[in-house]
């Protein structure tokens, strides 16, 4: 696989991870009967999908990234890696463990059961928040390489 | 008139997702520990963690996760299999803190560090 079409398949990903969390929280907050089926199926797709980005992100980090770090760190950006990319790539460790977490949350009767609902959303909103300073943090790295390649 | 006020009993919440919510409270903390672990000592723990996967990301996550797994596990074991009681507001303090905790750890550390 090329590394365009892994750095593709890691922000889709990791996007879906953002709208699924955020999916979780709204129909929580809304929870009936009806919908915890549905609440449960998007969990898993949310845990499954940060998963796979994981796992992408990792190798492409491990094979890839340090020729772009090089690039980085030799232009006009270097907080690029030293503290957006080294946060992010540590951050995302407890956000797997989140995603991992929210399955086991939502197997609770959310429409009937107060507590399970309230650690739903707390959960679900901790993976939102995280996943999208992961998804700026990402931003900020890919801007570290462009002003990197400019002609300065 | 005096008015009878039922109290609300609140439902318990299951024993994997209070066990698992404190190991990920406690894996989040230490895996923040472990990052200032090994940035500061570069020839002792950032060397053994690249050695054991070849390259330290790959084992600081393994790590990460075995140590949620097993604390998890184990959580669900005690108070004879019913896992530790705890109530679900003090539980969303321990996930919300130690995700807090952990982040403000690993942010300020490179922040500072740069």
């Amino acid at each position: 696989m090329s590394p365009t079409a892994i750095l593709t398949l890691h922000v889709v990903l990791g996007e879906l991870c953002v709208v699924g969390s955020l999916w979780v929280f709204v129909d929580t907050l809304h929870a009936t009967e009806a919908n915890l089926g549905r609440i449960r199926a998007v969990s898993l797709t949310a845990a499954i999908a940060m998963w796979l980005a994981y796992l992408i992100a990792g190798y492409w980090y491990i094979v890839y990234y340090g020729a772009e770090k090089a690039l980085i760190l030799k232009g006009p950006w270097p907080f690029a890696h030293d503290v957006c990319m080294e946060t992010k790539e540590h951050l995302v460790i407890m956000l797997l463990l989140l995603v991992t977490y929210l399955p086991i949350v939502v197997r609770g009767n959310l429409a009937s059961n107060r507590a399970a609902r309230s650690l739903a959303l707390w959960t679900s909103g901790l993976i939102f928040v995280l996943a999208l300073v992961a998804e700026g943090f990402g931003s900020m790295v890919g801007m570290g390489v462009k002003v990197a390649l400019l002609p300065h | 008139m005096e008015r009878s006020v039922t109290p609300r009993r609140e439902e318990e919440l299951s024993n994997f997702a209070v066990s698992f919510g404190i190991s990920l409270a406690v894996t989040s903390i230490a895996s923040a520990l472990l990052v200032v672990a090994k940035e500061r000592s570069p020839t002792t723990v950032l060397a053994a963690m690249k050695s054991a996967t070849g390259h330290h990301w790959a084992t600081h996550s393994l790590c990460a996760l075995l140590l949620f797994l097993a604390i998890g596990f184990t959580l669900t074991r005690t108070n004879g299999g019913r896992g530790p009681r705890i109530a679900t507001a003090c539980l969303v303090q321990v996930v919300v803190g130690g995700i807090a905790v952990g982040s403000l750890v690993i942010g300020g550390y490179y922040l500072l560090a740069a």
